[in-house]
């Protein structure tokens, strides 16, 4: 206050000295950030250094991220809540309803190929400490060799986490669906816990239920996308923010800064939770009337850049976009339109073919109505807003917009169960908003509030989730073929096998197996030939797709599974499976010649 | 309140028997039914906490101690070493499943008669309605809801009701005994009858309904003692689901309306009690169901013993020759415990002499006898529908589980012998229990092993042998036809019955042709001739000319019955010849867009030529 009006640092306090000198260090790191992730190399050479750099980085922020968890006493807050009546209940409620959805729903691959990829990843991230998808492994000494990889658009933490398991534990398929099944009833715990700093205990127990009679979180937690880490992240950000805010401090601002870096590496649009981290750090900063900046936060812009140059290697790489024909951008308001029509049929569902929950959506929005109105009276009052609601504030203006931006996507279909799961984030504040209107209306004296919230909740569950938890994953038609072809080559001996597939070769090679692709056999036939003389392989087997030529039937043998002339089959094996007809077949022989030279008139070198 | 209750009744009634021609109430009832007795269910399950909490000195202290729980546990054990779980009676209970298979997956009410997987989910294309009432079904719907879709679902359910109905049973002869022994007797005698341990382990509605008639009487007796809003409530939602579970269980209402009003005209005005509205509404679609009846009289299957009239006092001196040979038969093929029904038997008389000497002697009136005896008043009228039934043989093996109400009403009759007839001496009650362990030990035990009154049941083995054989096939992309097509279905798998096949050949041929199924099997039921021993397919099962099969399995069910599975490798020769993977086929189109037209123009087809 002394230098109002003169601006004169040198007669500064030294605490304002130092706050000045920490933001000018937090702002050259933020430039070199951006310098280094989106301006200092080309997209090819992004895509390298992620590929040799990006597994030691997300180790390095992974570490810091723990340590800075155990300095501040997180985890002994978590146990001790635990050790609680109230924590145990929460627990049991929470497997409970992680055990149903493990009972109701399939196991299995429900984004193709995204789950396939990350498990990709992670395989390659846990034996070679390198961030890449596998583009072809073939199994060599008795072990699935890596031959070539590619950098994936996916971020990698979540391969990452599923690395350490297959580190810890050994390499297993199974390691990627055991991390979600567990992190269900962790969500749930948070989410809990959420709802408790909101508006009390029974705001909790209403967010809880609500959130866990959820098909979309069911069927998650029986596969292996990287989605409920995902969601795992956003609510720790909402509980280290509501912790932050409460008594703002460095070992504190560590948790909620590093929660943010980690979700950013997460999914591809999280890194708009940077920005809704970096709100709670300035509310923290306003209501504690000074700045915080540890070393670790003043650095966190640093941990961002591998996350910026994956960035700059996606939007320099347009293959990877996955555009439709006719599309030329990723974003667009001409998808706007189109988009909204599926977010209505997506929240206004009550069939059995998509994972929605009337109960989050109509109570859910009419929370957040009527907090909306609650809060418009309130605010004229002058008093600061709660902290837990604050960061939920904070935490929402990061889904808005992320489910701005996903209508803005060319494939922002929310009735498509592949994109379905993006929402998420909005279903779990949904939850919370309706926790914390039935605890304001107890405040009213509506005494039994949460019973019949919890109630609704799990009476909509029965009446239209379950349903669609036992029929969506029915609607995979690959994850059924590739389940089929699996049981057929299961009944076989185990032997050295080559795979040709219609499909992606990745499915094989997570539970190594040598495979490649039709396609890649038809551009290059020589090599199956080599390797059918050379007897690399014990057996060769081939998955192929037939499809109805005409509308009386008769299947033929679809382009994409087409073989080389001079591959001869046997069928072993055939299943319909939709309206196609699976087949797996046995080569028998393989007799290719190289084609002549395409001039016998060329003139010879002699 | 009060008018509120009669116009809602009046309305109910109205609505349910007079109001709607019955293909409307039928459709009603398909579209309504699950979300009935979801409400149903919820408000008993509500009155029957709101009971417990609010009185729970009065259940009986028995159930805290542990020679209660292991005499339930031993008994039960006892019934599930002997017995397999599977269908027991055909097709009731594999109806019962395709009805719950429906609820399940698209909250309809009704069985599946096509189904397809064509999409990707196993999806029922066309229900039909079943006659039964909904209330078991759904409850197994919701097993399947909260666990996962399997057929085995109902079968668990009618274990766990089994251990349920002890305990209601115990706690109920604790009370009409005044005395834990008694409910150690009674359990005692429902371990020692077959028949029991037949239902705890089969797939049908008769356990859940014995079960609730327990319940029943018991709140009967407890409402009477001591009216309470709580109990009201329960009794009423009980009788509601006792109700909705059998058909005949709707005249259980009679005796629980006139209890109402007589506790109310004993206070001097009614008692209110917040679920009570809720039950005659909560009655509806079991009243339309039952208009089933009229709508098709072909749901009484009085042609298959050549009766005209559905009930008739004619029918009475026989069904009570095939009562007294069921309850009293000592040959093992009759699920029974003849111990059991020679004292069961001498003890229903003695049921007079109680209600006389209630009359004469008001002191030896026990508070709750008026419950009681309007119980055992619905009982004997039950009994008496089931006598007076074109089909109520007991000794017959469909029909030996209609016994089970009659069995109950001979229970309580045992116990009111030795509780108030003979003061309850407790030497009286080790004589009963002795010979209750005895007849157990002795008799029954023995007689379950041996499961002659099963064996003899031959569609019972064959499904039993269909389950064997599905269990040994490596896929179920198969399509089975099969007169009892709904075993397949509940299973997953695509199924039709012989005469759709017959008449639909085209719709086989396209299929056989396009490869839509690994396999297409037959099963059929064989006949020996007596006279020349030469082994012919049931007329019933006759494929006709246009199929080619080759038998796969063959198994005999009885001495002059056997049962096959073939393979069909030809439809119609003169059209279909045999599928050959290598056949020339038309080349599929290489434009996404022409591929795509043909996959749905042949997806289009595929459906329409579902058998």
């Amino acid at each position: 206050m002394t230098d109002r009006g003169v601006f004169n640092p040198l007669r500064w306090p030294a605490e304002r000295k130092a706050a000045v000198i920490r933001l000018a260090i937090l702002a050259a790191s933020g430039l070199v950030a951006v310098l280094a992730g989106f301006k200092l190399l080309a997209p090819a050479a992004a895509g390298q250094w992620v590929q040799r750099w990006g597994y030691a980085a997300i180790a390095v922020t992974f570490l810091l991220w723990a340590v800075a968890l155990a300095r501040a006493g997180a985890p002994a807050l978590w146990l001790a809540w635990l050790r609680t009546r109230s924590g145990v209940l929460t627990l049991s409620v929470a497997l409970a309803l992680s055990v149903v959805a493990g009972v109701t729903t399939k196991w299995g691959y429900k984004v193709l190929y995204d789950e396939v990829v990350l498990q990709g990843t992670a395989m390659s991230m846990a034996r070679e400490q390198r961030v890449g998808a596998i583009g072809r492994a073939y199994v060599m000494d008795d072990q699935l060799r890596i031959v070539q990889d590619y950098l994936d658009k996916r971020p990698v933490f979540f391969p990452f986490v599923v690395s350490v398991l297959h580190q810890a534990t050994g390499y297993r398929e199974a390691n990627a669906f055991v991390l979600n099944f567990l992190l269900m009833p962790v969500i749930l715990l948070m989410v809990a816990a959420a709802g408790r700093r909101l508006a009390g205990p029974a705001a909790g127990w209403v967010a809880l239920v609500s959130l866990g009679a959820f098909p979309l979180m069911a069927i998650n937690a029986t596969g292996a996308g990287m989605e409920l880490l995902n969601l795992a992240l956003v609510l720790g950000v909402v509980l280290a923010g509501a912790w932050y805010l409460e008594q703002p401090g460095e070992r504190r601002l560590d948790v909620l800064v590093l929660t943010a870096v980690l979700l950013a590496n997460t999914r591809y649009e999280s890194s708009m939770y940077v920005l809704c981290a970096a709100l709670i750090v300035l509310e923290g900063w306003r209501r504690a009337r000074r700045v915080w900046l540890s070393p670790l936060a003043l650095i966190s812009p640093l941990l961002l850049i591998p996350y910026a140059v994956h960035n700059t290697y996606l939007s320099g790489t347009p293959v990877l976009w996955e555009l439709r024909d006719g599309q030329a951008h990723r974003f667009s308001f001409e998808y706007l339109a189109a988009n909204l029509g599926f977010a209505k049929t997506f929240f206004g569902n009550t069939g059995p073919a998509i994972a929605n929950s009337p109960w989050l959506t109509w109570a859910g929005l009419a929370s957040v109505l009527g907090w909306a109105a609650h809060r418009l009276r309130w605010r004229r009052r002058g008093a600061d807003v709660p902290a837990a609601e604050w960061s939920v504030v904070a935490v929402g203006l990061g889904v808005a917009g992320n489910l701005a931006l996903l209508l803005a996507y060319y494939w922002g279909d929310l009735s498509d169960p592949i994109v379905s799961r993006l929402s998420l984030p909005l279903h779990a504040l949904l939850a919370l908003a309706i926790g914390a209107a039935v605890a304001w209306l107890v405040t009213r004296g509506v005494r039994w509030g949460p019973g019949a919230a919890v109630a609704a909740a799990l009476l909509g569950y029965m009446a239209w989730g379950l349903p669609a938890n036992a029929h969506i994953p029915g609607l995979n038609l690959i994850g059924s073929a590739q389940d089929w072809e699996e049981s057929v080559v299961a009944r076989r001996p185990p032997l050295n096998r080559l795979i040709i597939t219609e499909k992606s070769p990745l499915f094989w090679f997570c539970r190594e197996v040598s495979a490649t692709s039709t396609r890649r056999v038809r551009q290059l036939p020589e090599t199956l030939a080599y390797h059918w003389k050379q007897r690399s392989f014990d057996e060769v087997l081939v998955m192929q797709r037939l499809a109805p030529a005409t509308a009386g039937g008769g299947m033929g043998v679809e382009p994409d599974s087409q073989l080389p002339e001079g591959v001869i089959l046997e069928t072993i094996a055939e299943r319909r499976v939709g309206g196609k007809l699976q087949r797996v077949s046995l080569v028998r022989d393989v007799r290719w010649e190289p084609a002549p030279p395409a001039d016998d008139q060329s003139p010879s070198h002699e | 309140m009060c008018w509120l209750l009669a116009a809602l009744a009046l309305a109910t009634l109205a609505l349910g028997r007079l109001a709607l021609p019955d293909d409307r109430a039928l459709l009603w009832v398909v579209r309504s039914g699950y979300w009935f007795m979801l409400a149903l269910a919820l408000a008993g399950g509500a009155a029957l906490v709101r009971l417990w909490l609010a009185g729970g000195r009065e259940w009986p202290a028995s159930w805290r101690l542990w020679r209660t729980w292991a005499v339930i546990a031993a008994a039960t054990l006892a019934w599930h070493a002997h017995e397999r779980p599977g269908f027991k009676i055909l097709a009731d209970e594999v109806l019962l499943l395709g009805t719950s298979q429906s609820l399940h997956m698209q909250r309809q009410a009704g069985y599946a008669v096509r189904a397809t997987d064509v999409r990707g989910p196993f999806e029922l294309l066309q229900t039909t309605l079943d006659k039964r009432p909904l209330f078991f079904p759904f409850l197994v719907s919701a097993v399947h809801d909260w666990t996962g879709y399997r057929p085995e679902n109902i079968f668990i359910l009618n274990a766990v009701l089994g251990l349920a109905g002890l305990l209601v049973v115990h706690g109920l002869a604790t009370r009409i005994a005044r005395s834990p022994a008694g409910g150690h007797v009674a359990v005692l005698w429902l371990a020692g009858i077959p028949l029991w341990a037949q239902q705890a382990s089969g797939g049908g509605f008769e356990l859940l309904n014995v079960t609730l008639l327990a319940a029943w009487l018991w709140l009967a007796i407890a409402y009477t003692a001591r009216p309470t809003a709580e109990k009201q409530d329960a009794l009423v939602l009980v009788a509601v689901m006792v109700a909705s579970t059998r058909y005949e269980s709707l005249l259980y209402l009679v005796p629980t309306a006139g209890l109402l009003l007589w506790v109310w005209s004993r206070r001097g005005g009614r008692l209110a009690s917040p679920l009570l509205p809720l039950a005659p509404v909560l009655l509806l679609p079991t009243l339309w169901l039952n208009q089933a009846f009229s709508a098709n009289a072909g749901f009484w299957e009085m042609q298959s013993v050549g009766a005209s009239r559905p009930f008739a006092l004619g029918n009475l001196p026989d069904n009570l020759g095939h009562a007294l040979a069921h309850f009293l038969s000592t040959d093992g093929f009759q699920p029974n415990s003849p111990a059991f029904g020679v004292v069961g038997l001498l003890a229903l008389p003695c049921l007079a002499v109680w209600g006389l000497r209630l009359r004469r002697d008001p002191a030896s009136r026990d508070e709750g006898d008026a419950g009681l005896l309007a119980g055992l008043a619905g009982l004997l009228a039950g009994t008496g529908l089931m006598m007076a039934y074109f089909w109520g043989q007991f000794d017959h093996p469909v029909i030996h589980r209609l016994s089970l109400p009659t069995q109950l009403l001979m229970l309580v009759a045992v116990l009111l012998v030795v509780a108030r007839l003979c003061a309850g001496k407790v030497v009286l009650w080790r004589i009963t229990g002795g010979l209750a362990l005895l007849s157990l030990v002795v008799w029954s035990l023995p007689v379950m092993a041996r499961n002659a009154y099963g064996r003899g049941y031959t569609p019972g083995v064959a499904y039993a042998w269909r389950a064997e054989f599905l269990e040994r096939l490596p896929g179920r992309n198969i399509l089975v036809i099969d007169r009892d097509c709904q075993f397949w279905i509940t299973r997953g798998i695509s199924a039709t019955p012989i005469a759709q096949a017959q008449a639909r050949r085209e719709g086989i041929a396209f299929h056989f042709r396009n490869r839509s199924f690994t396999d297409i099997y037959v099963f059929q039921a064989l006949k020996v001739e007596p006279e020349t021993g030469v082994i012919r397919v049931a007329t019933e099962d006759e494929l006709g000319s246009g199929y080619v099969l080759e038998t796969v399995a063959e198994h005999r069910l009885a001495i002059s019955n056997l049962a096959r599975i073939s393979r069909v490798t030809a439809v119609n020769p003169q059209a279909v010849a045999a599928p050959s993977a290598s056949a020339d086929v038309p080349a599929v189109p290489t434009d996404p867009k022409q591929a795509e037209a043909a996959r749905k123009a042949f997806l289009e087809n595929w459906i329409k030529n579902l058998p």
